[in-house]
This record gives structure tokens, sequence and C-alpha cells, in this order.
């Protein structure tokens, strides 16, 4: 049987056929031939009969016609060339080891306008999303900053640490209905309403910030400094223009958060690093522990986050 | 953010960052870029700045002047140079987006050594995300040599990679999708190269640079004893004379210059036969050991190993490109099957 398979892949020029030829030219047995190759006896009957799938691996059908032929003195290429015509080869063996001399990138087969069209629809989406970048910040409103003038009365101290979120939207909301707008500002028409519970911490200086502006009733304190907060390391800042402070403990409790104007002071306390935001880097210096601290911002940026005491 | 909106312009690319050569393979266009892992830093007033990487700057090897040096950024597989890598491979990603509007993102997936140390691998991964890739992944190039070579790497069958790299050897036996035994020797093109230098000069009296010794190596090289007899003309400076004479090499001559590494070689894959458990040795007996990397090119080193061994040796279809090959692949089995094929870190 093992016989009639090889004269017929002898025939069809498969090979197998090739192979088998060359050796019985040399007038080798296919026992030999499995020593010689440190081969399973069986292997060598199934290549030279072209049965491929009866090897371990059918993928290694290549590697064992090449050690195969190199031994028997028959050209590597004519036994590969003879293999890849077998209709038994499938495609995916065939362009396993085809190389692709040159990368055709994806962009480029898109054509000229699609990219062009990409391009500017990223464009668009990355200026939205600067945009909202920036809406996302904390603003300092410059309505509310009418509302505090220097010679105000101090405002509560606002020992935010053992507060909870409620009641820091609700005082705060208390403390500016309870502030007057000063001589520049105009009156707004609105009242405030109720605030609402809030469930984020962020969420907090939104109700502060509408009640200023919707109170024309609230008067402005004489004052804000000196603010003393907790005990432990003290922040000081003073401010030379209005700006907003949220400043946030090593637990990130919010421990104190309000609007200053120009000549304010401000003596923080907690356990320190504290997490710090100002609406204005401009406005605000800072000492901790005796010493400056440099506010540092982005390029074009007023805002600024920044952590001391680490 | 904007990492990934680059990424939708970028191909993922599998990287066989070699001591000698990187490839790149790109999926569904296979190998892109194959380039000798060399760059050129030209040093002006105290400040460094790439003059050529890949093929342009490996022509420079031996040849530069004083204000510039041709480096080799890696070192038996791993990085020697941390910034220049980063420069290299910062180049080679571009070049394979070279038509791209943008500045490319890509996910990447780098073969390293299997011995590689933790912070060898952390090397190689920082040093591609520092080049602009916006996700690394790393897997074993014994592992990525098999998928590539087209072995069942999944089933529950033992098959046995031998690569031979520019820089080290790596020894593995695979099966269900693990490594069971992995050995790394520091044996590779490289050595292979500096034998034949040292050679030269040991017999001839004569000083060839790595460029020649490689040019030698590829034509006459061979590690079988009844290898057919093949000669080599080649110009070397006399170091008695110090001029250019001209001399013969056979390939027996190679033979004998590189018997000590192929010994290393060969003494690495019996070890690794011996340690391996009986079912899996078993099963390596029946298929046989496979070679890959650009050092299974050396004529008849199939021979040698089956000859030591005793057991069937099959170089892999193009042996060079297939670690990047399998990575390719094997990123996209992962994608696919979400099974890990890799080391982490």
């Amino acid at each position: 049987m093992e016989d009639s398979d090889t004269k017929a892949a002898q025939s069809s020029g498969a090979p197998g056929g090739l192979l088998s030829a060359a050796r019985e030219a040399q007038g080798i047995s296919q026992r030999e031939m499995a020593d010689r190759l440190n081969w399973l006896p069986n292997y060598v009957g199934a290549i030279e009969s072209n049965r491929f799938d009866q090897l371990r691996n059918p993928n290694f059908g290549r590697g064992y016609l090449k050690a195969y032929g190199k031994l028997v003195g028959v050209s590597e290429v004519d036994l590969i060339e003879a293999y890849e015509a077998l209709p038994d080869v499938d495609e995916a063996d065939k362009a396993r080891t085809r190389r692709v001399k040159r990368a055709v990138p994806q962009v480029q087969k898109l054509g000229p306008a699609i990219p062009a069209g990409i391009m500017a629809a990223l464009l668009l989406v990355a200026l939205l999303w600067y945009l909202r970048g920036d809406e996302a910040e904390p603003i300092v409103v410059p309505a509310v900053t009418a509302v505090q003038e220097a010679g105000a009365e101090p405002t509560s101290p606002l020992p935010l640490g053992e507060m909870t979120e409620q009641q820091l939207a609700s005082d705060a909301v208390i403390e500016a209905q309870g502030l007057e707008l000063g001589s520049g500002s105009e009156p707004l028409q609105e009242q405030s309403s109720e605030p609402e519970p809030l469930s984020e911490s962020t969420a907090v200086e939104p109700p502060i910030q509408a009640a200023a502006i919707e109170n024309p009733a609230a008067e402005a304190p004489d004052m804000l400094s000196p603010v003393v907060v907790e005990s432990g390391p003290l922040l000081n800042f003073s401010f030379s223009g209005a700006c907003w402070i949220e400043i946030r403990n090593a637990a990130a409790e919010l421990i104190y958060a309000n609007l200053h104007d120009a000549g304010n002071t401000l003596q923080v306390g907690g356990e320190a690093p504290f997490d710090v935001l100002v609406g204005d880097a401009r406005m605000v210096t800072l000492t901790y522990l005796g010493e400056a601290v440099p506010i540092k911002r982005r390029p074009g940026r007023v805002i600024a986050r920044f952590t001391v005491g680490e | 953010m904007l990492k990934n909106l680059r990424g939708l312009f970028s191909n993922d690319l599998s990287i066989d960052l070699g001591t000698a050569n990187t490839l790149i393979y790109v999926r569904d266009q296979g190998i892109v870029l194959d380039e000798p892992s060399v760059v050129a830093i030209r040093v002006h007033n105290g400040q460094k700045t790439i003059e050529a990487v890949g093929t342009d700057a490996k022509r420079m090897l031996g040849r530069t002047p004083g204000n510039i040096t041709a480096i080799r950024p890696l070192k038996d597989g791993v990085i020697a140079d941390f910034q220049v890598t980063e420069k290299m491979l910062q180049h080679f990603i571009a070049k394979v987006h070279e038509n791209s509007f943008i500045r490319p993102s890509p996910r990447v997936l780098i073969c390293v050594p299997c011995m590689s140390t933790q912070v060898e691998r952390r090397a190689i991964r920082e040093s591609a995300l520092s080049a602009g890739a916006r996700e690394v992944r790393l897997i074993e190039e014994p592992m990525a040599a098999a998928i590539g070579a087209g072995l069942a790497v999944e089933e529950a069958n033992g098959s046995m990679v031998v690569d031979v790299g520019g820089g080290t050897t790596e020894i593995a036996i695979i099966s269900l999708n693990g490594v069971v035994y992995r050995d790394s020797v520091r044996v590779g093109g490289d050595r292979f190269d500096e034998a034949i230098v040292s050679h030269v000069r040991r017999r001839y009296g004569s000083l060839i640079g790595d460029a020649t010794a490689e040019r030698i190596k590829e034509e006459v090289g061979c590690a079988f004893a009844g290898s057919e007899l093949r000669e080599i003309d080649v110009r070397g400076r006399n170091l008695a004379e110090g001029v250019p004479r001209s001399f013969s090499l056979n390939s027996d001559e190679i033979l004998e210059a590189l018997q000590e590494p192929l010994t290393q070689i060969v003494q690495a894959v019996k070890s690794a036969l011996e340690q391996s458990p009986p079912e899996l040795a078993a099963d390596i007996a029946e298929s046989g050991i496979v070679l890959t990397g650009g050092g299974a090119l050396l004529r008849d080193l199939d021979r040698l190993i089956a000859d030591e061994t005793g057991l069937p040796v099959i170089v892999a279809d193009d042996p060079l490109t297939c670690v990047a090959r399998g990575g390719g692949r094997a990123m996209e089995l992962m994608d696919r099957h979400t099974i890990d094929l890799l080391s982490t870190e």
C-alpha cells in the first residue's frame, strides 16, 4: 500500500516523489533514512507519500522536507514549490512565511479626503474637550467678589472638619444670605431658594455662589480675617484680591472653603499635608511654618491646586 | 486621552527587540521593519544628537570619526543604554507609521529574553512607553518563537524551541500555553562573530572587523564536520606590518573557531532535555526540536544538534522573523481569547 502511494507520488512530481527517487538512487532504505534523520520510521513513508496529516505536527511539513532534502541532495526550493502545489496545503500555511516588505499604513488607504475630515473632527473634539475642562474648574464669580469688601465683619470661622457636607452647604448659603452687596454692585432680582442637600463634596461651591448672586439683601462682612481653624501647623494666607479658597486635610476632608477679598488674611490649621485649591493664585501669598510657599499655576490659568506640608 | 486618540491612527505592533536586529510585525501586514539595533550618536558641543538609526547606523559601525559613536544599545538581549534604546524605538515606531500625519501611539508587544530579570523587563517596558507606546505587553521570546514557528502551544503536548539570537540562545519546553522549562545562555550570533575575529587574529595575525566576521559566518560558516567545504577571501589589517593583507578562510577553520560557542549551545540543549519531565521528553523525541532565530541560519546547526541529541531537528520557516511573527500572533490570541501568554513584567 505504502509503496503504491510512493510510486503515485513519484509520478506526480510531488515533494515526496522527489525525495523517494533521490533516496532510492542512493540505495538507502526508508528505515535507514529514518535513523539518519532521527525520525520515527513511519515519518519517512508518510512524507514520501505526501501524507503530511500523519505527522504529529503537520505544520512542520516544510521543516521535515527541508531536512530530508538536505540529506539526499534535493534542492530546497524545488521541494517547497512542489509542496505548495499540493492541493491539501491550505492557504494559511502558504501565507505563514510570506513576508510583507513594505508597510501600507492604514491612513494611506483611506484616501486624502477622509484623513482631512477626521483631522477636522478631532480638532473639534479637542477644542470642545478643552473648553469643557475650563468650565469644570472652580470659578471665582465676579458677583461674589463684590459681596466681600475690606472692612466687613469677620464671618464665622467655618471649622468644617467635623461638619457634614449638607451643613456646610446650608451654612454657606445662610452666610451668603446675610451678606450685603457692595456699593458698586447692582442688586439682583431673585431671592435664593432653599438649598438642596448635596451628595458630593465638590458640589459645595455652587450653592454658595448661587446664593450670593441671587440674594440682593446680603450684607458684606467688614473683615474676614484673621480666621483660625483647628490646631496643628498653620497655613497663613494673605489676599491681595478676590479669591476663592478650599483646603482639605490629610484625610481629604474639606476643612475650609470660602471667598476672600483684598486685605484679608486667613489662618487654617489641621493635619498636614493640605490639599489647597485657590481660585486666583495671583491674589494669594502663603506662608507655612514661617516659610513662604510659592504657588505654582499652569501657564495661562489663574486657578492653582497644590499640596502643602508633604 | 490624547494617547488614546492617537492610538486610533496607530497599528498594533509586535517588536522583536533583539541584540543584533529589531523586527516589527504589524497585524495584517506582516514584517514591516527589519533593521539592525544600532544607533549612531553625534556629540557636538557636549550635546548628543541622533545621527542615524538602523541600517544607516550599522554602516557606520567601525567607520566613524571621533565625534560620532555607533553603538548597540542592547546587550545580551537586554537594555544596556536606556536612553538610546528609547530613541531607537521611537525612530522605529515612527518609521512604521511614516505616512501617518499625527504622532503614533500604538499598542506594543515586546519579546523579552526568558531569563531576564524584573528590572530588565521593567526597563524595556518603560523604554517603550517613553518612546510613545500607549500600552506595552511583554512576552517571553521562546513562547513567541514557538507560536511563530507554528507549534501547537495550547495543546497538552511538549514542544521544544531553541531560539539562537544575536546575544542569547533561549531554550524552552512549552506545553499548554506555558513554559515548562526555560534556560538562556549568553551565546549567540555575536559570540560567533567574536570567535571568528579572535581565530583570524590568532591564526593569521590579522585584525578584521565585526562586519567582516559576520560576512564570513554567513558565507562559509558551518556547525557540522561533514558539511561541504567552502572558501572565502577576506582582507584584514596585519598586526605586525600594520597594512591590509588578503587571505583565504575555509569552512573547516570557521567550524574550529566556532567550537566553543557551539558546544555551549549543545550543552544547554542537552541539559534542557535532561531536566524535562518524561512525558514531554517523549513528545519532543517524536516531533523534534525546532530551531528559530538568526543563528539557526548557521549552516548545518540543525545537523549538529540532531547528531548530538539523537532527536529530529527542524529549522523553522523564515527563522529570523519567527519571534516577531509569533508576537503578533500572540497579540491576536490574547485579544481574542483573553488568555495569558505573558510574563507580567
